[in-house]
């Protein structure tokens, strides 16, 4: 089958998801209000930090915003689209990737798209509010926002790419809950503050191995005259790109691993 | 009903516990690296009086320990029953609900304050002493605290929970919980340093009784006249929600629809 046609199909599965996700609309006003809360609660505990020092690694309050801005949208991107990557652990104990292996597309893109979350739209918009605040507070000019939706696609190719990593660690690591998503949750979570506060390995880490660094740091490095725009511009593109890869190549690898429940 | 149901509910938790031991190895692991983040945040925007740095460090160990000991996610265990209809099959048998999920949450956290204490165990070489308790009295009414937490934690959970009878999706309702939990239960930093609009808000609402509570009774941060009066709070708390959480799963039983068939 023609990737085309694959694309095709993945568009039409992702509308029908959306479609049963909209049924349930009290959950929907529920997990916008639970999205947006989470980003209100890390909103608290960095005015908890700020309470206690003005400047967090040199970075002023609206300059944080950003980081924490970029974050959320990326967040909301990848759960929109890609949310389904969270239930990889859930269907390896059901034995419930025996219906999907049959069908004739490529597995993990399919996958992918078939479970839309409503609540990434509260992210999508805690992120955008965040991000603009921060924007309008530094006077920042017109074209951050149009590389915002590059550095927010760029973001969520990561964010997909590394939660797929763990979705692949499924296959080996059996047990219905995924708690190693959370390292990975953990460690985005982590780059919302300026990275040069971490130890050299952490910032290491952020930066090259689970390249959340490129989603906001170095973004707002950039907006913020700290870095130069191209690297912030290049540098998330091909990151996202070779995260992907091997995470595709990663996920199918796990894959010869699963074995079917038998229930 | 006698409670040998409940006690048998009990072990075979822990025994699911057991059998799934690898996943909260890998679930302690996670928190742990949530945990250190926090650590390296606050290592650098520590800005108190240099004594007082080993005690603040280690509130933050201490809350970290209680908050993971008392992780109970029940918001997924009975939202996955309520999605899947397999409700059902728990609200005909001949026990409590409330007590039954309790006998689990409980399973729960006996499991996890192990796993905690060996991360404790870890920071002892960093903090030495000023992990322990500050007398054998704060010893003794923290551990107390930390039973009165968990019936705080379990029957806001509880309350909590009574959302997914009406959306069918816990999502939302975790999230709500959950983000509320972060910000007011003093996981993240003593509600004493919190700016006074948040301090404000966190003192009126029973979260801070879950981790901030018991972990500045243990560390003596609360002076010994002042603990009763906590305690008490913590209680009222308990017995409040308990009330609630009972209230509203009374009524969402006259409507609830069971999924699934």
């Amino acid at each position: 089958m023609g990737w085309r046609k694959e694309l095709s199909i993945c568009f039409k599965a992702f509308n029908a998801a959306l479609q049963t996700k909209l049924e349930y609309r009290a959950d929907f006003v529920l997990g916008l209000t639970g999205a947006i809360g989470f980003q209100a609660a890390s909103l608290g505990m960095l005015s908890v930090l700020l309470h206690s020092t003005e400047l967090l690694g040199g970075w002023r309050g609206p300059e944080i915003l950003l980081l924490f801005g970029l974050t959320a949208l990326t967040q909301g991107l990848s759960e929109l689209f890609f949310n389904h990557i969270w239930y990889v652990p859930l269907y390896v104990v059901r034995g419930q990737f025996d219906r999907l292996l049959t069908y004739p597309v490529s597995t993990l893109p399919f996958f992918l798209v078939t479970s839309p979350e409503l609540h990434a739209f509260g992210n999508l918009i805690a992120g955008l509010t965040l991000f603009s605040v921060g924007a309008i507070k530094l006077g920042l000019p017109w074209t951050v926002w149009a590389l915002l939706p590059w550095w927010a696609v760029c973001g969520c190719l990561i964010h997909t790419a590394v939660l797929t990593l763990c979705g692949a660690l499924s296959f080996k690591i059996v047990g219905s809950y995924g708690q190693h998503y959370w390292v990975s949750n953990a460690l985005l979570q982590a780059s919302r503050y300026p990275l040069n506060i971490y130890p050299r390995f952490m910032q290491g880490l952020l930066l090259v191995l689970l390249p959340f660094g490129l989603i906001n740091y170095v973004p707002a490095s950039a907006l913020t005259q700290r870095l130069p725009l191209a690297l912030a511009i290049i540098a998330p593109a091909l990151a996202a790109a070779l995260c992907v890869s091997v995470a595709w190549t990663a996920f199918n690898h796990g894959l010869r691993y699963y074995e079917s429940s038998g229930s | 009903m006698s409670t040998r149901a409940y006690v048998s509910f009990f072990k075979k938790s822990l025994q699911a516990h057991l059998a799934y031991g690898g996943a909260f190895f890998v679930s302690l692991l996670a928190n742990a690296v949530g945990f250190a983040l926090i650590l390296l945040v606050w290592r650098h925007a520590w800005r108190g009086p240099e004594e007082q740095r080993a005690s603040f460090f280690a509130y933050l160990t201490i809350a970290f320990a209680v908050n993971f000991s008392l992780n109970l996610f029940l918001e997924r265990s009975i939202g996955e029953r309520i999605r899947e209809g397999l409700i059902a099959t728990d609200l005909v048998k001949p026990v409590d609900f409330q007590r039954l999920y309790m006998a689990q949450s409980l399973s729960d956290m006996l499991f996890q304050v192990f796993l905690a204490l060996a991360a404790v165990a870890v920071a002892v070489p960093f903090l030495g002493t000023a992990l322990a308790p500050a007398s054998w009295a704060h010893a003794g009414y923290g551990l107390i605290s930390l039973g009165l937490a968990f019936f705080v934690q379990y029957f806001l959970c509880f309350v909590f929970v009574q959302g997914i009878f009406i959306t069918y999706q816990n999502y939302g309702v975790f999230a709500t919980r959950l983000a509320l939990h972060q910000a007011l239960s003093g996981t993240f930093a003593p509600i004493e340093s919190y700016p006074p609009t948040l301090r404000a808000v966190a003192e009126w609402l029973p979260f801070q009784h879950v981790v901030y509570t018991p972990t500045s009774i243990f560390l003596g941060r609360v002076p010994l006249e002042r603990v009763s009066t906590l305690l008490l709070h913590q209680a009222l708390w308990a017995v409040a929600l308990y009330a609630l959480g009972r209230w509203i799963f009374s009524l969402v039983l006259r409507q609830m629809t069971v999924q699934g068939g």
